[in-house]
This record gives C-alpha cells, sequence and structure tokens, in this order.
C-alpha cells in the first residue's frame, strides 16, 4: 500500500475528518507502535547487523550507525572473534553472574542493555562484537511509503485510526481500532 | 465466489442494497484490508493458494537476500520452510533468541541436520557447507481484489473475507456492535479453522 493509498484509507474510515499533516503524525507513531510490538521475525526490512568495537567492556548504543530503534531493540550480540552468541542477561538477574558457575568468559559471554549502554562480560576487555538490531524506520511522508513489508500496512492503518479517535476522545471508536490490530499482532506473534 | 459476487454480498450485508452508503471503491477498499487481516491470522497450511516455491537458490556464504523474491509478502514470517536442494534434507527454522542452543554438542548445525533464521532481509542457513544450494518455500503476494476479478485465497475463506470486510465497514459508519459483532464471527471462524489443522 503506498502512502496515498494509506492516506485515501483513513479519509474513508474518519470521512475526511483529519488534515493531511494530522494523518502522516497519526501513520507514524502507528508505525512505531507496530514496530515495537511485532516480533522482529516480520521486520526484517529493518534490522541490522552491524560490527563494532567494545571499549572496557561496554559499548554506547547512541553510537550506532544506522540509529537504533529504542535501546531495548538489540535481538542479539555475537563474539566475532568465535561466533559464539552472548547470553542476555535481564539487569534484574546481574546478580547471578557473580556465581562461580555463571562467571562469564569468551566461551560463556553475557550481554546486558542499561542506560542506552550495552554491557558485555567476558574476558577480552575490547571485544569485536556484531549487534544486531532494529534500526528506526523511515518517517512515512509524501512521496516515502513505509519500508515495512506490505503485509503489515493494514494494520499500521488501522492503529493510525486508533490514534485518531484517541486524539479525538472518541474512545469507543479508537478502542475498536486498537482491538483489532491487537487481534492480529498477538496472532503473529505467537506463530513467531 | 468472484470479486463482483463478494461486492453484491457485502451490499446485502451491510442493508445497502442500491450502494448509496458503501460504494464500489469503499467496498473494495474493505474487501482488500480484509484480506491483509485475514492472511496475517490463518496459518500458512491454509493459504496454499498463495504459496511458491523458489528452486535451486545458492546461498552465498550461508545467507540468501529475501529481496531477490521480488513477490515475497509477510517478511520473515513468509519463509515457511527451506530445503537442501541435492538431499531434500529441510532446515530446521530457529528464532534468534533461541539461537545460543545451537552451540551445543547435540544442535551443532551440519549437512545432515541444518538450520535457517531470517534476518536483515536475509535467510542465514547453518549447514555446515559454505553456501548450500537450497529451495525455499513462502508466501507470495494475494493478486490485489478488483471488480470482475478473482480472489486468489480458497473459496472456503470467501464467506469470512466478506465478513471481515463488513466488519471494516461498519466500523467505519460508526456502528461499532455491528462491526464488532462481523468480526467477532469471522475470528471465530478463522480459530476453528486454524484450530482443527488442514
Amino acid at each position: 500500500m503506498t502512502t496515498a493509498e494509506m492516506l485515501t484509507r483513513l479519509n474513508s474510515r474518519s470521512n475526511n475528518r483529519w488534515t493531511p499533516a494530522q494523518l502522516y503524525q497519526f501513520l507514524n507513531s502507528a508505525q512505531d507502535r507496530l514496530i515495537i510490538a511485532l516480533d522482529p521475525l516480520y521486520l526484517t526490512e529493518i534490522t541490522r547487523i552491524e560490527g563494532v568495537t567494545g571499549t572496557a567492556g561496554e559499548y554506547d548504543l547512541g553510537a550506532l550507525s544506522p540509529e537504533i530503534f529504542g535501546s531495548g531493540n538489540v535481538d542479539a550480540v555475537r563474539f566475532r572473534t568465535s561466533g559464539i552468541y552472548y547470553t542476555f542477561m535481564p539487569f534484574a538477574e546481574i546478580k547471578k553472574l557473580e556465581i562461580a558457575t555463571w562467571a562469564p568468559s569468551d566461551v560463556s559471554p553475557y550481554q546486558y542493555v542499561f542506560k542506552n549502554v550495552l554491557y558485555l562480560k567476558q574476558d577480552a576487555t575490547n571485544p569485536e562484537v556484531d549487534i544486531f538490531y532494529t534500526r528506526k524506520p523511515l518517517e512515512i511522508e509524501s512521496g516515502v511509503n513505509s519500508e515495512l513489508d506490505e503485509s503489515l500496512h493494514e494494520m499500521i492503518v488501522t492503529i493510525a485510526e486508533g490514534i485518531g479517535w484517541q486524539s479525538d476522545r472518541n474512545i469507543p471508536r479508537a478502542n475498536f481500532a486498537f482491538v483489532s490490530a491487537k487481534i492480529i499482532i498477538d496472532t503473529m506473534n505467537g506463530r513467531a | 465466489m468472484d470479486v463482483d459476487a463478494m461486492l453484491l454480498d457485502l451490499s446485502v450485508r451491510l442493508e445497502d442494497p442500491d450502494e448509496t452508503l458503501f460504494d464500489d471503491p469503499k467496498r473494495l477498499e474493505a474487501l482488500n484490508d480484509a484480506q491483509s487481516r485475514l492472511i496475517n491470522l490463518l496459518n500458512r497450511e491454509h493459504l496454499t493458494e498463495i504459496t511458491e516455491i523458489a528452486l535451486t537458490k545458492t546461498a552465498a556464504n550461508g545467507t540468501y537476500s529475501l529481496l531477490v523474491l521480488s513477490d515475497l509478502y509477510g517478511s520473515g514470517g513468509s519463509i515457511s520452510m527451506v530445503r537442501y536442494n541435492s538431499s531434500g534434507v529441510y532446515f530446521t527454522p530457529i528464532s534468534l533468541s533461541a539461537i545460543k542452543k545451537l552451540e551445543m554438542t547435540n544442535f551443532a548445525p551440519s549437512i545432515t541436520a541444518p538450520y535457517f533464521f531470517v534476518y536483515r532481509s536475509k535467510i542465514y542457513t547453518l549447514a555446515g557447507v559454505t553456501s548450500p544450494v537450497i529451495d525455499i518455500f513462502y508466501l507470495r503476494k494475494p493478486t490485489g481484489l478488483v471488480a470482475t476479478g478473482e480472489c486468489d485465497l480458497n473459496p472456503k475463506l470467501h464467506e469470512i473475507l466478506v465478513n471481515i470486510a463488513a466488519g471494516i465497514s461498519w466500523g467505519m459508519n460508526e456502528k461499532l456492535d455491528r462491526a464488532q459483532a462481523a468480526l467477532d464471527e469471522a475470528y471465530a471462524g478463522i480459530k476453528t479453522i486454524n484450530d482443527k489443522g488442514v
């Protein structure tokens, strides 16, 4: 679906209620919400693998180019020297790494993210790693279509419609749109 | 059911036989949106009419770009299977979150126990060989629904498709109770089909 077709859809669903500027704002917010909600399997068009070097076991995710879409969107980290993947450790469980059997090493490395910094726990001080992540999408605007797969475009329109109704305080219509999208997102994530 | 019949059926369900509230373009929009929702909701085995096989594709250095498959629909989620062309052995799909288990000896990828994952618009093969020749099973784009055209999907799905379109249309008309009723019925039908398998 092209951007023009998305606008036509939103105008049909709202009886031309919103301005083009509002529609673009709704569509971009909807695209962001969809990316946050969907499994990366469906977002392969905006996923990246970038090789970087950690310094003293840390890497500032703000330095990634293209820009990461939120620090929570690190999908995997790989030690380039050996090809071994880092085990993701939720920050709340970081104390486990103090137990001898969990001690990080180059053959059993761990990673976690805090304050937009990727922490690399292993023997090597300055490890070379590949970061698998979801990048920020291009904004939808006149003449620029959504980069996401065509199968997701109807969902972008439906979420955008929900955002539009929400901004108009028409909560029943907003909820109807959001629930319609959520049913599909949940089904797709369950299949991933 | 051809698309003209769907358009007519939809008019009747929307209690708009004269097509004054919902003209052909609006109903076609609703039908196409419904087709997109239906494909996203259904398990792949019920979409066999829009599945394809790309044969003898070389995954150079273990990767194959999905951008080459111009009719692919559904991003990484549409790759239903990968097969070694020469031996017929199927690759096991693995998610990135589970990929670390392949470092265990019991799960080590090999030519007889290969794995694949999809990332960055590429299929990554883990197959014990550098550049395997593979067959790719995937979902293709459905033909857009146009008046006088045909729907690609299995006829048993057409009733559900029209029901979803009715739900979308009632929603446009702010008849949310009717919209919800139509969508609930459609989603219940989809759940039944998904639950019973093939």
